[in-house]
């Protein structure tokens, strides 16, 4: 397509839904170059050219004034943006490290391309919502893709039931939602979050609505006592579909939490940041006696929503969402390089064998693919918040928000005290890879396609940048 | 690029140098590692050349925090107080790595590339004034140590190497909380300007940012009852780990306790004063008894440690100008002395490949160039008069006691049982007949090792003989903070005095 | 006073010299790597270290000839007295100075012509007994480090300067003791001596804190001149410093409670023993008291305190070295009680008696030493009397002199010790009050003390010849060694006439207490201004003459006895064994001083250790520590079994927490 198009496509009527346009088209493009012969290989070109040119429309709508656009149902401003950037960010990983991962299911990439585009078009439209219906819109476009992806490896009974699961759970969140929603519509007569905005919401109906719409999104999230099918359908999943829903859909759940969370009753903060600190401490007990890396990794994840979710409480408390927002922006950038490059090392380590990638089958990883080790090691440094890693920075914003703005030093010291438990599985990776040696049964995990390698060398400098230098993208931040 | 800066990346520079040398070329690595080691010393030592510390400080841009004002900046500098840190660190780390051919013997590539990290790192604690720069580099601190001893280390490694992580680790992510609150309460982040902004206040508005760093450097340096991790990690990590643990990095928790917790927190020092003297003495008695115990020589030198560190805490909270002149002196005494008990158990053990005692004695006999340099070592951390140990030892003994005699009466019963168990591990080592076959064939230390130990034993007499040359360079930074501390009790006497009831008795007390 | 930086020499020549012979036994050694049996160039230590020796002794003597009372000693008017030399400013914080300044003065000269002198003596002594010694240069080395140290404590004008020689000849003291460390025993008792002297030195240090606080220096001149003024205000501070710097004196100068590792120090070569453990640096306690003077009279109590710790000391050491079968453990106890003696004399605030003791008992006492070393090396390192007697033809020499010793020692009329010892019994008797008991245990301690010495000299020498004449083949020792064997006697026989001879005597007036009298002037002051009496005292000639005929006859009635009961050999001894098994053992175990502290003091403290490391340590804080991490992986499996991985169970969770949770915001709501 044309500049002018493009230009056409990022400004007047439709301003701001550039990144919208750019995926919706590239999922026909994909679709025809299913169907039309020999255009199969032109798949991968048309996908990435999607993602840059989404990833340009949303860097463009950065320094443009916020607009709201399809009758309000929309709303297209700086935060949307970064928010978009980053499932861009976490769309790329997945799909790079997914590259010659299916080895039965290889005919068929062409679908998981067009699905994961579909969910990734759910996403967008889950930031940018400005009413609980185009919400819920991109709710259903995000998950129902999902419920596919996940049991995408139909030969294998695990994803397979990863995706059953999934879907099940998935249909009761959704319920939940649109049950919420009814209510508050039935109260205050309005679903535009602006209306929302001022309308008085103490009355019990939306109290109840409110509740239910935020239990459906701590449900995406991962959130206690959300979280229990999290481990199971992870672990089940393909791994480049788990990179995916770990650090995209999480990280559209908070998007939606934080825009709607000045709604939510003052009473909120209390029962919230409770359900955060449970949730920080039993994802990291979890993760702590999982051998498994998928499920350490997922149930880590579960430990970070719990974080993220202390950012939500901090915004509601104080009701300054721009300082949370970028707090959490920033944090889920970080979490989306390294957790998104953790599990993307591990779809590269299963790609040949299949077999899961537990803490034995990593031993000595590091005399055999330093490479891969070193990086791994960095993500899980960054995981667990050390500086000059983008995790710490996250982290500092965090609980700087939470501890200044927020004043409540006492929830802040206690998760970071459970995070301690955090940098204890992390150490773990490390020391099966560097400083224990590899078992004699273990096969030699395969050399990374140097794709693969390129990714991962691509996530380990976004870290450091991350750690390192901040401002670079502090300026991105609204 | 400015001469701090120089200090703190040249180390990353020689790092990555080694990244690009072939894996087997461990010649090589060991040679740009020392290189770089040296070169990094001679720019520690023109600094201690430099008579206007002032001029070296570096002050750049960094970046701002959201939702606010605060500039993050890249703020090094140093004065009395870091001087010493950093001049310590830049001589001994060639000793390190001149000590590494012995113990270090595969994985070379890796583990002096972690050497230097290690050396960025520690350089970067004693120069950053920035609170955000300081904790960077105080973390980052941690990870070499981490994998010096999970890799390179003894038996139970990796037990210890978890064990230290974790118990440092949990004291800093408090420091860390404290550190948010305290930067959003200064409005800055530059530790002078955040002095500048603390020191004046009460008690009750410090008393929590004190604890929570106080927390952090107590478990690093280590202060009783957070010291359980010190006696495995030195007994796990390999010679050079141990070195740089002893010489340097247990600085890193005194160094925060003297400039943060008591230059930031003057009036809660003041009131925490009577304990943290009481933790330090009881360390020293405790840590000696430890050491009597103990059958593995190596051991007992890392218990020794928490025994020479309670004096460093005794006399920095002691809060005089004798006391404080003392702590800071006896830092770079015990990195010496016992940096060189490392050095030289590391030796025997390379040789003998046990650390039990009873496989040792009449080692003089069959080793007398070793028994030269550890009786040196011994007198030295027992505190002859003459060898640095006595000078810190009577000093910070002589300031706890104008502050509280019976502090100081405890500490110096740590005189004599410091002479105990070091004499009787001299004893079970050196002296007696030759029991084990083994021992007998023992070779004496060669060229390289005795010379990589001469610039410590001329050290450990220089500072016995002419402590003043080196006292003299810090006398100003000590008496600034004695003056804060001094206005802090003014400060306190003033409140007291404004309450009626209390005052009168406070007055008699004083 | 005067600048006199020479001085700096006295201390320092020792010091290079010690530096020298260290290079030697290094030379030596690495001489010894090719070729076991080499000799090296260990032989030229004796010469170096002997040479640094008579450097010392001929800058003290030029020193002590600069504040001699004559005419060219006398700047406008004024009479020196004392030297001082240039100053190393050591350690300066805040408004504390504390500088290294050589400061010789009447007393410190004494000590200084002593020490070198008759350490030059022992020096040239040692080089025909360790003749051989594998480690030959090596204890040149220690030798001269050890003059070097009791050379800066003598000379130091500062208390701290002070404690430098007081730690390093403690350190050479252990170094000497167990200089044949191979033996094993010999080692534990360095250590024993070193750890005993740290809990003396512990006391020194509180002592130098109270010092500081009061008069805000440790100049020594200073402190003596700053007493007076500081009495009234601070009597109770002085009296305590006084105590707890006594409690240093303790541990150095072998008093009770911690006179038992004197006794172990004799497993080091005879000529230390000679040197170190009774000639020079246990009698540092003795002199650092004379030194500060003024604090001391300032304390009466504690001068009280020190005579009753004396005189119980002198007695115990006494009665133990009765029934000794060891000749050096003899001459060990003996030391002891001598020392008791010297306290005895500051108890009476005879600050010059004490240090005339200290004299001739150097110069008597070292004779004794080194004649038993002749003896023993004689007698192919045999130290049992009992495996010995009738040495006398075989070693003459030795004999002769050892002769003269004894009688010194056992206060002979008109030998050394007689002198000195009188004079502190007098001193003790014109004080009257308390210091009768003082002369009473003192005179107890004279018969004791001629009693055991010429029971030695009885066993030795006399009698049959109890050894197996087929194994051991006695031998007088060399020229080398009988040499310094000679001028000690000598001294041992007119120095005391020549040092001290009473007044009553009309030849010539004391010299030793003229010549200290600017010494211990302020001392005397003080003590005359509290007792009202004009120190020092002196007798009336009568009541001298009484006291001087008594001490003969005691010394000659018991020496006689002594000599009589044992001339003929063992019988007695085995008697007296036969007679009182029980107290006879427990005599020559000290009283069971030294096993009582081993249950009640070293056991204890092991068992803490033990209870620390492994109990509190390990089981308590660290089991803590351990616990925690165990608790969280328990918590983290507990966590599981909230689900059983049924998606109904999940389900149920998440309907469940919503309800809760609409419930709550609900009740919150309103």
């Amino acid at each position: 397509m044309t500049p002018e198009a493009l230009e056409l496509l990022f400004t007047g009527a439709f301003h701001g839904l550039g990144a919208l346009f750019a995926v919706a088209f590239g999922i026909v493009l994909l679709l025809l170059a299913e169907i039309l012969p020999g255009a199969a290989k032109l798949r991968p070109a048309i996908f990435v050219a999607t993602l840059v040119v989404a990833f340009l429309g949303e860097l463009h709508l950065l320094d443009e004034p916020a607009g709201i656009v399809l009758g309000g149902s929309y709303i297209a401003d700086a935060s949307t943006a970064a928010w978009g950037m980053v499932f861009l960010c976490a769309t790329a990983i997945a799909w790079v490290f997914g590259r010659g991962y299916y080895t039965v299911e290889k005919p068929f990439q062409g679908e998981h391309d067009v699905l994961m585009l579909c969910s990734l078009l759910g996403m967008l439209l889950m930031a940018g919502s400005g009413d609980l219906l185009s919400f819920f819109i991109g709710l259903e476009l995000l998950s129902v893709p999902l419920y596919a992806l996940c049991g995408f490896r139909r030969a294998r009974n695990d994803s397979v039931e990863s995706g059953l699961k999934y879907f099940l759970l998935g249909a009761f969140g959704s319920a939940l939602f649109l049950y919420g929603a009814a209510l508050v519509y039935a109260d205050t007569g309005t679903i535009s979050l602006l209306e929302l905005g001022n309308a008085d919401t103490s009355d019990s109906l939306s109290l109840i609505g409110y509740a239910l719409i935020t239990s459906a999104l701590l449900f995406k999230a991962g959130v206690f006592p959300f979280h229990f099918w999290i481990p199971d359908v992870y672990q089940g999943a393909p791994t480049p579909v788990t990179t995916f829903m770990a650090t995209g859909t999480k990280a559209a759940a908070f998007a939606f939490l934080l825009k709607m969370a000045f709604m939510l009753p003052a009473g909120a903060v209390a029962s919230l940041s409770w359900i955060a600190l449970i949730t920080i401490a039993l994802g990291n007990l979890g993760a702590l006696v999982s051998r498994d890396l998928k499920r350490m990794l997922a149930l880590s994840g579960v430990a970070h929503a719990g974080i993220l979710l202390l950012a939500v409480v901090s915004c509601l408390k104080t009701g300054n969402v721009a300082l949370a927002e970028e707090a959490a922006i920033y944090y889920m950038a970080a979490y989306v390089f390294s957790a998104g490059g953790a599990f993307g090392l591990i779809a590269l380590l299963e790609s040949k064998t299949g077999e899961p990638t537990t803490l034995d089958s990593i031993k000595g990883l590091g005399a055999r693919r330093p490479g891969m080790a070193a990086a791994m090691a960095v993500f899980m440094l960054s995981l667990a918040g050390i500086p000059a890693t983008g995790g710490f920075l996250g982290k500092y914003f965090v609980f700087s928000t939470l501890v200044v703005q927020a004043d409540m030093a006492g929830a802040a010291i206690i998760a970071i005290l459970l995070s301690v438990i955090a940098l204890g599985y992390y150490l773990r990776v490390i020391i099966a890879m560097w400083m224990e040696p590899a078992d004699e049964v273990a096969t030699l995990p395969a050399e990374p396609k140097r794709l693969g390698g390129a990714a991962a060398a691509v996530c380990v400098a976004m870290v450091f940048l991350l750690g390192v230098l901040p401002d670079l993208f502090l300026g991105l931040l609204p | 690029m400015s001469l701090l800066s120089l200090l703190i990346f040249l180390p990353l520079v020689g790092a990555l140098a080694i990244a690009f040398t072939p894996s087997k070329a461990a010649s090589l690595q060991r040679g740009i590692a020392f290189l770089t080691t040296v070169v990094v010393g001679i720019l520690s030592l023109t600094v201690w050349g430099t008579d206007d510390l002032a001029s070296l400080a570096v002050n750049s841009a960094w970046f701002t925090l959201p939702g606010s004002q605060i500039d993050v900046g890249y703020r090094l500098g140093v004065d009395g107080i870091s001087l010493l840190m950093v001049v310590l660190t830049g001589i001994l780390m060639p000793i390190v790595i001149l000590s590494t051919p012995g113990h270090i013997k595969e994985r070379v590539k890796e583990f002096m590339i972690w050497v230097l990290f290690m050396q960025m790192g520690m350089m970067g604690v004693f120069l950053a004034t920035d609170l955000v720069l300081f904790y960077f580099f105080w973390e980052i601190g941690l990870v070499p140590l981490y994998f010096m001893v999970g890799i390179w280390g003894g038996k139970r490694r990796l037990y210890a190497t978890l064990k230290f992580f974790l118990y440092t680790f949990a004291g800093s992510v408090v420091m860390l909380i404290a550190a948010i609150a305290l930067i959003y309460e200064a409005q800055s982040t530059d530790i002078v300007a955040i002095t500048n902004a603390m020191s004046t206040l009460g008690v009750s508005d410090t008393i929590w940012l004190f604890s929570a760093f106080t927390l952090a450097f107590a478990i690093k340096v280590p202060v009783l009852p957070f010291h359980t991790w010190l006696p495995d990690a030195h007994t796990e990590a390999p010679t050079s780990g141990s070195v740089i643990l002893a010489g340097v990095l247990l600085k890193m928790g005194t160094y925060g306790l003297l400039r943060f917790s008591i230059a930031m927190f003057p009036a809660a020092a003041v009131a925490a004063s009577p304990y943290m003297m009481g933790l330090g003495a009881i360390g020293i008695v405790y840590g000696a008894f430890l050491a009597m115990a103990q059958t593995d020589i190596k051991r007992l030198v890392a218990c020794s440690s928490v025994s020479h560190l309670g004096y460093v805490v005794l006399g920095l909270f002691a809060l005089t100008h004798v006391g404080l002149a003392g702590g800071l002196i006896q830092m770079v005494n015990h990195g010496l002395s016992t940096g060189l008990l490392f050095l030289l158990v590391g030796m025997i053990y390379e040789r003998r490949h046990t650390r039990q005692l009873d496989q040792y004695g009449g080692i003089a006999s069959v080793m007398p160039i070793y028994a030269i340099f550890w009786t040196i070592a011994v007198l030295s951390s027992v505190g002859l008069p003459g060898l640095n140990g006595f000078v810190g030892e009577y000093l910070i003994l002589l300031g706890s006691y104008q502050a509280m005699p019976f502090w100081a009466v405890i500490g110096v019963t740590g005189v004599i049982f410091g002479a105990i168990y070091l004499l009787m591990a001299t004893r079970k080592m050196l002296y007696g007949p030759v029991v084990h076959e083994a021992n007998r064939k023992l070779t004496d230390l060669n060229p390289r090792e005795i010379g990589l130990m001469i610039p410590v034993v001329v050290l450990i007499v220089w500072i016995g003989v002419k402590p003043d040359y080196f006292m003299g360079r810090t006398e100003a930074s000590v008496a600034a903070i004695v003056e804060r501390i001094d206005q802090a009790r003014e400060g306190m006497k003033v409140a007291e005095l404004a309450v009626p009831a209390p005052a009168a008795k406070g007055g008699e007390s004083r | 006073m005067e600048a006199a930086s020479y001085l700096w020499w006295i201390p320092l020549l020792p010091l290079i010299g010690a530096g020298i012979c260290g290079a030697l036994h290094l030379a030596t050694l690495r001489a010894r790597k090719s070729n076991p049996d080499a000799k090296g160039p260990a032989g030229f230590a004796p010469l170096v270290a002997s040479a640094a020796m008579g450097g010392a002794l001929i800058f003290s003597i030029i020193g002590f000839l600069a504040i001699c009372p004559c005419e060219d000693n006398v700047v406008d008017g004024e009479q020196i007295v004392a030297l001082q030399s240039s100053t190393w400013s050591w350690i300066s914080v805040a408004d504390l100075r504390f500088d290294l300044t050589m400061w010789l003065d009447r007393l410190s000269s004494i000590m200084t012509l002593v020490v070198t002198g008759v350490g030059l003596l022992i020096h040239i002594y040692s080089a025909g007994y360790m003749k051989g010694d594998k480690g030959y240069a090596k204890f040149f080395a220690y030798l001269n480090l050890f003059c070097f140290a009791m050379l800066m404590l003598v000379l130091s004008s500062n208390l701290l300067g002070l404690f430098i020689g007081w730690e390093g000849v403690g350190l050479c003291s252990y170094l000497l003791i167990g200089f044949w460390y191979e033996k094993g025993w010999p080692a534990e008792a360095g250590q024993k001596a070193f750890v005993v002297n740290r809990i003396g030195d512990a006391f020194f240090i509180i002592g130098s804190f109270i010092l500081i606080g009061v008069f805000g220096t440790l100049e020594m001149q200073d402190i003596g001149a700053q007493v007076p003024a500081m009495i009234d205000a601070h009597s109770g501070k002085l009296a305590l410093a006084a105590l707890l710097l006594f409690g240093g004196a303790c541990g150095k100068s072998a008093q009770l409670p911690l006179f038992v590792w004197l006794p172990d120090a004799m497993a080091g070569p005879t000529p230390v023993s000679a040197l170190i453990h009774a000639a020079t640096m246990v009698t540092s306690g003795v002199y650092m008291i004379v030194r500060l003077n003024p604090l001391y009279a300032a304390s009466p109590g504690v001068l009280m305190f020190i005579g009753c710790v004396a005189a119980a000391t002198a007695f115990i050491a006494g009665t133990t070295a009765l029934v000794q079968r060891d000749l050096k453990k003899v001459l060990a106890y003996s030391t002891v009680s001598q020392l008791g003696y010297m306290f005895l004399g500051i108890a009476a605030g005879a600050w010059g008696a004490a240090i005339f003791h200290l004299v001739t008992h150097a110069f008597f006492k070292a004779l004794l030493f080194l004649g038993a070393g002749s003896v023993i090396h004689g007698m192919h390192e045999e130290q049992d009397m009992h495996k010995m007697g009738g040495l006398r033809k075989h070693m003459p020499r030795t004999y002769a002199t050892f002769l003269a010793g004894a009688a010194a020692l056992s206060g002979l009329p008109l030998m050394s010790g007689f002198f000195s010892k009188d004079e502190i019994l007098a001193k003790n008797f014109a004080m009257g009050g308390v210091n009768y008991l003082f002369w009473m245990a003192g005179v107890v301690t004279a018969a004791i003390t001629a009693y055991y010495t010429w029971r030695m000299v009885a066993l030795t020498f006399f009698g049959e010849e109890r050894f197996d004449a087929k194994k051991v083949h006695p031998h007088e020792s060399p020229a080398l060694m009988t040499g310094p064997l000679f001028v000690l006697a000598v001294l041992s026989i007119i120095g005391g006439a020549v040092l001290g001879l009473p007044h009553v005597f009309h030849l010539w007036n004391h010299a030793l207490d003229v010549w200290l009298e600017p010494v211990v002037l302020g001392g005397n002051e003080i003590l005359s201004a509290q007792k009202g009496m004009h120190m020092p005292l002196h007798l009336t000639a009568v009541r001298e003459w009484i006291l001087l005929a008594l001490g003969s006859a005691v010394a000659l009635f018991f020496a006689h006895k002594g000599f009589h009961d044992h001339k003929r050999g063992l019988a007695m001894d085995e008697s007296v064994q036969g007679a009182f098994p029980v107290a006879h053992a427990k005599l020559t175990d000290a009283w069971g001083i030294d096993s009582g502290y081993a249950r009640v003091i070293v056991q204890p403290v092991k068992l803490l250790a033990f209870v620390i490391a492994v109990i509190v340590d390990q089981f308590a804080i660290d089991g803590a520590v351990n616990g925690a991490g165990r608790m969280a992986s328990d918590f983290g499996r507990r966590g599981r079994r909230l689900v059983d991985g049924s998606v109904s169970c999940y389900g149920l969770w998440i309907g469940a927490a919503a309800v809760v949770l609409a419930l709550t915001w609900f009740w919150r709501g309103n």
